[in-house]
């Protein structure tokens, strides 16, 4: 990971541990659209479109 | 303390085990669990259960709460001591609030969890090396053996007797920078007794902080106008200088041998796949339906005969009078009436709890939360939606981790559509009248059955479209998160499950118990005693009647019972209420029912109890044979025929009938506005619908 777009998603975000330097897989999409099922390092998060699209990977 | 899915719930119910009390915190709903702990013989020392968060700066009601209680030195919960529970396995990322509690200048411990699973090799912790690197002192444990919990409480009794070491101040993580030094400087004059880290939250914070006044406020906002304070920017840079000190600290002491297992992904690769994922959850909520009627059966059933038998032997024992009436038809009735539903409660939060612990809601909440958001909710509704199948009331007050105030608002606004376990004898009650006993396709499904599920889809249904209307009337500028951490699967912890069910049973029996008590001797004085002179002259008259037709011992004791309770004070309400109700297919005893079930809807079933046995010279318990044999004495008909019992049944579908709901939704939202106008909708809806149904049945 290389930064955030967004600072409030930032600051939220940031808070559980995904950090600029982070590894982050892509896992899988939600049944109905619209949320992401990402891994953080050793961490399982499930985020919405718009709260992952303001991570901007390397 | 700790962040969500740490095990500190678990660990809490360890040290604690049933020496636990669950309130409110003050002045909010969120939920307290207050414990006690022995250290020694004579020292015991209260331990609460702080919601889960990952930092002080929050988003949700209940994060919030972890905010005020340690800036507002004078609240009731401000605490003496800190345990912190981090996961072990996890440790990289637990460390952040821990690092801040710190700087609070309160001493604390630390707790490093599930140590079971660091113990099978999959990681290692030099806990000696981490204890002295963070300067607090650390010990493993594990929540799920009790592993450890010797070791945490002899270092508990070492804090409380102030034998531990204060943390510095000065060693603490992160550099405070001008801006931030600025602010606390101004602000001291303000708070004299707070130390520098509280004062810098307070300038993050004050706009929502409870304790300050508005006067306060004022003073804050204007030296944080002053000093340049930045919240975002700064909570930011924090953040990122605590992880820059303790990284490199978790790094040097952990060591993980083996790869990890990836169970979890490998079980989400079905359970939250596109096709199966949904249809495992509509499985899973379909069994829980199934087996909240399966097996609370028998025990129903043993409690109904219990009950029955306590009420003949009653009746035999004491001499007739009003006394044996009072215990008999008054106290065993109501009685019984409440407890015959604890099977069906304790199933439904087993369950319930049982999705909770092994770490599924979570999946459920990111699973919908594309689709919650057409109706405006959250993922997070779905946990509020499916707890109100068993009551709304805790399932109201789970929507406290929903940050976004509208779509909170909504998900409690709808929520009591859902039906819940008090519904439950009202539908069993009246669907034998409603619907004939019917089997198709060989026995597999049954027509009684079929028209419970469609009232329980009728409920999801209204919710949806409820909420739906809600959506589009309320605006809000709040932003709306999922960001949801999806722990580990993991066994269950049967003593966390068996905590809550026994808790929840408890509380329902004690509070649900003590209103519908209170409210069938109420009810059975109300129906015993008449204004004036009026219950004697229906007896005489009653009396008279029988005489002239002829009619035998029973049929004669019936008359009067009916006739009395005609005459009694409970019989002048529900014909007070009957021009009302009439055009639904209500006559004036279910008018009685309908006011006291006010008070919680399952009342409905031992209002009938009460109201129909009064007098009776029978000795059956169910209810059902007595509303069986109900006729209108001005029709001749039977009054729960298909049509009033449909009307009914929708009535109690959609109607607002609960006391405690409006209760709690008044607190959640703090303000009357809110239970007022879902009050109206829900019972404008009940009305209208039941009248509809009724006119086209009948």
């Amino acid at each position: 990971m290389s930064h955030f777009r967004n600072p409030q998603i930032a600051s939220k975000l940031m808070a559980m541990g995904i950090m600029p330097g982070s590894s982050i897989r892509m896992i899988r999409k939600a049944p109905f659209g619209g949320g992401c099922y990402i891994k953080v390092d050793n961490l399982l998060i499930a985020l919405r479109e718009s709260e992952a699209l303001s991570i901007i990977l390397k | 303390m700790g962040n969500p899915n740490s095990g500190k719930t678990s660990l809490f119910n360890q040290l604690t085990g049933l020496q636990q009390k669950v309130g409110n915190f003050p002045g909010v709903t969120v939920e307290k669990k207050v414990g006690k702990i022995k250290l020694t013989n004579e020292i015991n020392i209260d331990l609460v259960d702080f919601p889960g968060t990952y930092s002080f700066y929050p988003t949700a009601a209940d994060e919030k709460l972890v905010v005020q209680s340690i800036v507002d030195i004078d609240y009731p919960d401000y605490p003496q001591g800190f345990l912190y529970v981090a996961d072990s396995t996890k440790l990289d990322k637990h460390l952040l609030l821990l690092t801040q509690i710190r700087d609070l200048g309160i001493p604390v411990v630390l707790a490093l969890n599930m140590s079971d699973l660091a113990d099978q090799g999959k990681v290692e912790i030099d806990t000696a090396k981490l204890s002295e690197k963070l300067g607090v002192p650390v010990v493993r444990v594990s929540s799920r053996t009790g592993s450890g919990v010797t070791e945490l409480k002899e270092l508990l009794l070492q804090m409380y007797r102030g034998a531990l070491p204060m943390p510095k101040a000065n060693s603490s993580f992160y550099r405070i920078s001008p801006e931030e030094s600025k602010l606390a400087t101004a602000l001291e004059a303000d708070f004299p007794r707070h130390n520098n880290y509280q004062r810098i939250l307070i300038g993050h914070h004050y706009e929502w902080l409870p304790f300050l006044d508005q006067e306060r406020k004022a003073s804050v906002a204007e030296k944080v106008e002053q000093t340049k304070f930045n919240s975002l920017q700064l909570q930011v840079r924090e953040t990122m200088e605590r992880f820059d000190h303790f990284t490199p600290i978790v790094r040097s002491v952990v060591t993980e041998p083996g790869s990890r297992s990836g169970l979890s992904e490998k079980l989400d690769n079905i359970l939250t796949n596109k096709v199966f994922g949904p249809l495992i959850f509509f499985v899973l909520m379909l069994f829980i339906f199934q087996a909240i009627f399966l097996w609370a059966g028998y025990p129903m059933d043993m409690i109904e005969a219990i009950f029955g038998h306590a009420t003949s032997l009653v009746k035999n024992v004491l001499p007739q009078g009003w006394l044996s009436g009072l215990i008999a038809d008054g106290l065993l009735a109501g009685l019984g009436g409440i407890l015959v539903f604890i099977p069906q409660i304790a199933i439904l939060f087993f369950l319930i709890s049982l999705l909770e612990e092994v770490g599924y809601m979570a999946r459920a909440a990111f699973m919908f939360d594309r689709l919650m958001q057409v109706f405006g909710l959250n993922g997070r509704s779905v946990v509020a939606l499916i707890s109100g199948g068993a009551c709304a009331i805790p399932a109201v007050m789970s929507t406290r981790t929903i940050s976004n105030w509208k779509e909170r608002l909504i998900t409690i606004l709808v929520t009591p559509f859902i039906s819940c376990s008090a519904r439950i004898p009202v539908y069993t009650a009246l669907i034998a009248f409603a619907v004939p006993q019917k089997t198709y396709l060989g026995g597999v499904l049954n027509a009684q059955g079929l028209a419970f599920m469609g009232l329980y889809l009728l409920g999801i249904a209204a919710a949806l479209l409820a909420a739906l209307v809600f959506k589009w009337i309320l605006r809000s500028t709040d932003s709306s998160f999922l960001m949801l951490e999806l722990p580990e699967y993991r066994l269950p912890v049967m003593r966390n499950v068996g905590l809550t069910v026994w808790e929840k049973v408890k509380s329902f029996t004690l509070e649900a118990g003590k209103i519908i008590l209170i409210i069938s001797l109420v009810l059975w004085i109300l129906s015993s005693y008449g204004p004036g002179q009026k219950m004697e002259t229906a007896r005489a008259e009653a009396r008279q009647t029988a005489q002239v037709e002829n009619l035998d011992e029973t049929a004669t004791a019936d008359l009067i019972a009916a006739r009395q309770i005609e005459a009694s004070y409970a019989g002048h309400i529900g014909k007070f209420l009957e021009p009302a109700i009439e055009p639904l297919g209500f006559d004036w005893k279910i008018g009685i029912a309908l006011v006291t079930s006010f008070a919680a809807r399952e009342v409905f079933v031992g209002t009938m109890a009460t109201i129909y046995s009064i007098g009776s010279q029978e000795d059956e318990f169910s209810i059902q044979q007595r509303m069986a044999k109900e006729v209108n004495p001005k029709t001749g008909e039977k009054v729960y025929n298909r049509a009033t019992s449909w009307s009914l049944l929708l009535f109690y579908v959609f109607a607002m009938q609960c006391m405690s709901t409006l209760a709690v939704v008044k607190r959640e939202t703090n303000s009357w506005k809110w239970p007022t106008i879902q009050f109206f909708f829900m019972t404008g809806l009940a009305y209208l619908s039941s009248l509809v149904v009724y006119q086209v049945l009948s």
